[in-house]
């Protein structure tokens, strides 16, 4: 395995492609007692449609998730009972574009990650099995319609985006996991779950050789030939449509509101994009900045203000949220804000918010869960998360203005709004 | 890593050093103990919110801020956590440590020196904390009280709290009601907070690269004028181990989905309890996936997504949670039931126990890879009255056998079981079908 050592943040990280295709990166950290490991397949929620060998293909909203549920069936029992016998703690995510296995343990660590790579390149299917899940999964979709903050989001990338692939519940709908069958999950999974789509990060108590040789017998995907995702056509910056509203039983009004970015590219180019954007938003309206300070002061935002980027391979937002009695002088104000700081001003405060954000960036380093899942993220951006520190002091004011004159533009804008139903609301 | 506690550090503080290198931030933190009472929780939750809006050398929001970002991003954050009946406010900060820095900035030194200063010496008028920040952070508290109703599954557990404790001060929320809140005032939060800060037993943590020697140095200086008056005594928790006729109450909501709330008493356990088998019971029943509960509720019969079964040992009960289809209330609840029942029996297996027991010793060795976890751990065994550190809590683990568990669920018993069901009509039961 190929070595680099990062002096400066006291990290070492191993790396290699294994010639079965496997794309394997080890951070090792002797002091500490547990070791995670991180199985991420380049998969997700906006993997609908894609082209296997010249052939298109469609699939129904959910599938990468229901596939998740049914990784962890074997013919021996379920993989996480395996795991957890073993003394490991399992778990799994699907995002838009990631699904993610993961344990961590601090004892027989090779034992245990030889389960967890024979469980995700075993496709074992069962009917009764694809049955069960769907009712469990019936149940967590029900979960995450009473979860406000998620209908506020969606709604948001509903009004900003004409692809529907942007606001596609990651889980589906009940009504799209009925369409899901066993044929298809078998289908769908030879597809995505090729050697050339997936990242094992590990970090902790390991030696990165032991990972190596543990990759190498107990990895057996095979790649299913040239995959092309279909993630829709490219679309205009400005919204679909300005304004979204609903009531559910919530507290307070919650607002998001937001515009599409350009998409940022790959390499260390997105990486340095995205760090000017989170700069910008710093600068413009983190818990440092005056604009936050006013609306705190006049109760127009609580302590849950935020505001970022958020990015898909599929899509790129800036992202400004909490919750307010005026959503509507919230955005003015921050459309205001930005105008202003995008003129200039406000070089000592940048200074400091690059000082901070080195700080942050050093910090990810005490969290293994952080470092692999962040590292898999740079991965599929053909980026990696040790180049951090470098791009970040690289960025410049010059670029967050412009950043801000660009993008945080008030006809860009699309606001969602979830408000008290009145029944409830107090 | 090595750790040094000192008792009476300082009258009524105890001072809990972990020297390590593991880490790439130090952390610090100050608790204090105080009773939970539905009088004062507001008050004992927005002390630390206020003292944080800023102090007499950074007044402000913008000011603090600044400074925390010259400090290479150094955070002071306000605290509340709970353990039982005592509350536990407090500040807690971190930072990165000075040989991860271009040049010696003595984080440490300056990010505790500001904490101290944020916690002894706020930004007052005329001796009165701030009108307007208490102001500010009384809605603020007033919303997140409130908004415990946007995590279904959660209110489902604080409904449950409120009508199973109804004669205990455990019913109150950590953060007071709406009503403690509302009557938050300036001039009485003055007083209160110069109490407060003067008789309330207090917990330093810290976790970092200096040796226990030269941080208690460091500590002293900065807490140098922190007032120590008479000590109240020590904030506890009472513990009811019968329970009285059981109580069934169903509530109405426009939810997609139901959310059950089971309420238990670990009962006769309570005597003298044994928290490892408490704990090494609770993951068997319904403390992990690999769980009775889950294994059943949700693999076999396919009930839910979620159920789980968590515990509070110092008040001596247990909450089983789950969201279900309204039409699978009885179901799940008999079930259940039926998996108390079976540990009851002694249906427990080698594997379940085994299992059990790994998680346990892997959570408890676990705890050394964060400063947090090392501070909630600790904060949990000075409220014991027998303390431990992680290498005897695995000891015991170690040597609890099934039929301890077995004595756990025998005692345990069931006192109120709470349902919060989706509307008539509201609800989309017919969905499930599918």
């Amino acid at each position: 395995m190929k070595r680099t050592v990062y002096k400066e943040l006291g990290e070492e990280v191993w790396r290699e492609r294994l010639f079965n295709g496997l794309q394997v990166t080890v951070v090792p950290k002797r002091s500490f007692s547990r070791a995670y490991a991180l199985l991420a397949v380049r998969c997700g929620g906006h993997d609908l449609a894609f082209s296997l060998n010249g052939a298109h293909r469609e699939v129904p909203a959910g599938m990468a998730h229901f596939l998740e549920h049914m990784m962890f069936y074997m013919p021996y029992g379920t993989a996480s009972d395996a795991l957890e016998a073993n003394g490991a703690s399992a778990n799994a995510f699907t995002t838009p574009e990631i699904t993610g296995y993961h344990f961590s343990c601090n004892e027989r660590f090779e034992e245990n990650l030889g389960i967890l790579l024979d469980f995700v390149t075993t496709p074992f299917f069962p009917a009764e099995s694809v049955e069960k899940e769907r009712s469990i999964i019936a149940q967590e979709i029900r979960m995450g319609e009473d979860d406000p903050a998620r209908r506020l989001y969606r709604n948001l990338d509903r009004a900003l985006y004409e692809n529907p692939l942007m606001w596609e519940p990651v889980a589906g709908t009940a009504v799209s996991i009925a369409e899901i069958t066993p044929a298809l999950l078998e289908e769908f999974y030879r597809a995505f779950y090729s050697p050339e789509n997936m990242i094992l990060c590990v970090s902790g108590n390991v030696e990165p050789e032991a990972v190596r040789r543990v990759a190498m017998e107990k990895f057996h995907a095979k790649s299913a030939g040239a995959l092309l995702r279909d993630r829709g056509e490219p679309e205009g910056l400005l919204p679909v449509r300005l304004r979204t509203e609903e009531t559910m039983p919530v507290s307070a009004t919650m607002f998001a509101f937001g515009a599409k970015l350009p998409m940022p590219g790959s390499g260390r180019e997105q990486l340095r994009k995205r760090l000017v954007g989170n700069l910008a938003c710093a600068l413009l309206a983190g818990s440092s900045s005056p604009l936050f300070e006013r609306l705190y002061e006049a109760g127009l935002v609580d302590p849950n203000f935020s505001c970022g980027v958020s990015n898909t391979l599929s899509g790129s937002t800036v992202l400004i949220s909490g919750e307010s009695k005026d959503p509507a002088a919230v955005m003015e104000q921050v459309s205001a804000e930005a105008e202003t700081l995008a003129k200039g001003g406000g070089e000592a405060l940048f200074e400091r918010l690059k000082r901070a954000a080195l700080g942050a960036f050093v910090r990810v380093f005490d969290d293994m869960e952080g470092i692999c899942s962040l590292e898999a993220n740079e991965y599929y951006r053909d980026c990696s998360l040790f180049e951090g520190r470098e791009a970040l002091q690289a960025v410049t004011l010059e670029e967050v203005r412009a950043f801000l004159r660009e993008n945080l533009v008030l006809e860009r804008f699309a606001l969602s709004v979830i408000r008290p139903d009145k029944e409830k609301g107090e | 890593m090595d750790t040094v506690i000192k008792r009476e550090f300082m009258p009524g503080v105890t001072l809990i050093c972990v020297r390590t290198d593991q880490f790439k931030s130090g952390y610090f933190s100050v608790t204090l103990l105080r009773q939970l009472d539905k009088n004062t929780a507001s008050k004992d939750a927005i002390i630390p919110r206020i003292l944080r809006r800023g102090c007499r050398a950074y007044p402000d929001m913008k000011s603090l801020s600044a400074r925390l970002d010259s400090l290479y991003g150094a955070g002071v954050w306000p605290t509340l956590r709970q353990r039982g009946e005592v509350l536990c406010p407090g500040l807690a900060c971190s930072f990165v440590e000075d040989r991860f820095l271009p040049a010696r900035e003595r984080t440490m030194e300056k990010t505790v020196s500001l904490l101290a200063q944020i916690l002894l010496d706020p930004f007052t008028k005329d001796g009165l904390l701030n009108s307007d920040y208490v102001a500010t952070e009384k809605e603020v508290l007033l919303n997140d009280i409130r908004s415990v109703v946007n995590d279904k599954r959660s209110y489902a557990q604080r409904r449950l709290r409120e009508i199973m404790f109804s004669e205990e001060c455990y019913a109150a929320y950590a953060l007071g009601s709406v009503e403690t809140a509302s009557r938050l005032h300036y001039r009485s939060l003055t007083s209160y907070y110069r109490e407060m800060l003067a008789e309330s037993e207090m917990i330093f943590f810290y976790c970092g690269q200096m040796e226990a020697g030269e941080a208690a140095l460091v500590l002293r200086e900065a807490f140098a004028s922190l007032p120590r008056g008479e000590m109240i005594p020590m904030a506890e928790t009472e513990i009811r181990v019968n329970s009285g006729e059981l109580k069934l109450v169903t509530e109405e909501m426009a939810v997609a989905q139901g959310n059950l709330a089971m309420g238990f008493r670990l009962g006769e356990t309570m005597y003298c309890p044994d928290y490892a088998a408490i704990g090494l019971f609770n993951s068997v029943f319904g403390g992990s996936s690999s769980s009775k509960l889950f294994r059943n509720v949700r693999e076999k019969l396919g009930l839910c997504y979620y159920v789980s079964s968590s515990l509070d040992s110092f008040k001596g009960i247990m909450i089983v949670s789950s969201g279900i289809a309204p039409r699978n209330f009885e179901a799940a609840r008999d079930e259940i039931m039926e998996q108390l029942e079976a540990c009851r029996r002694g249906e427990i297996d080698e594997r379940e126990f085994e299992t059990a027991r790994r998680r346990m010793i892997t959570s408890f060795r676990g705890v050394s890879d964060s400063p947090d976890a090392l501070d909630s751990f600790y904060l949990t065994q000075e409220l014991r009255e027998l303390r431990c550190d992680p290498a005897e809590m695995i000891g015991l683990a170690q040597m609890a056998v099934p039929e301890d568990l077995v004595r756990v669920a025998e005692s345990v018993l069931l006192d109120t079981v709470y349902f919060l069901k989706p509307k008539e009509g509201g609800g989309t039961d017919e969905a499930d079908g599918l």
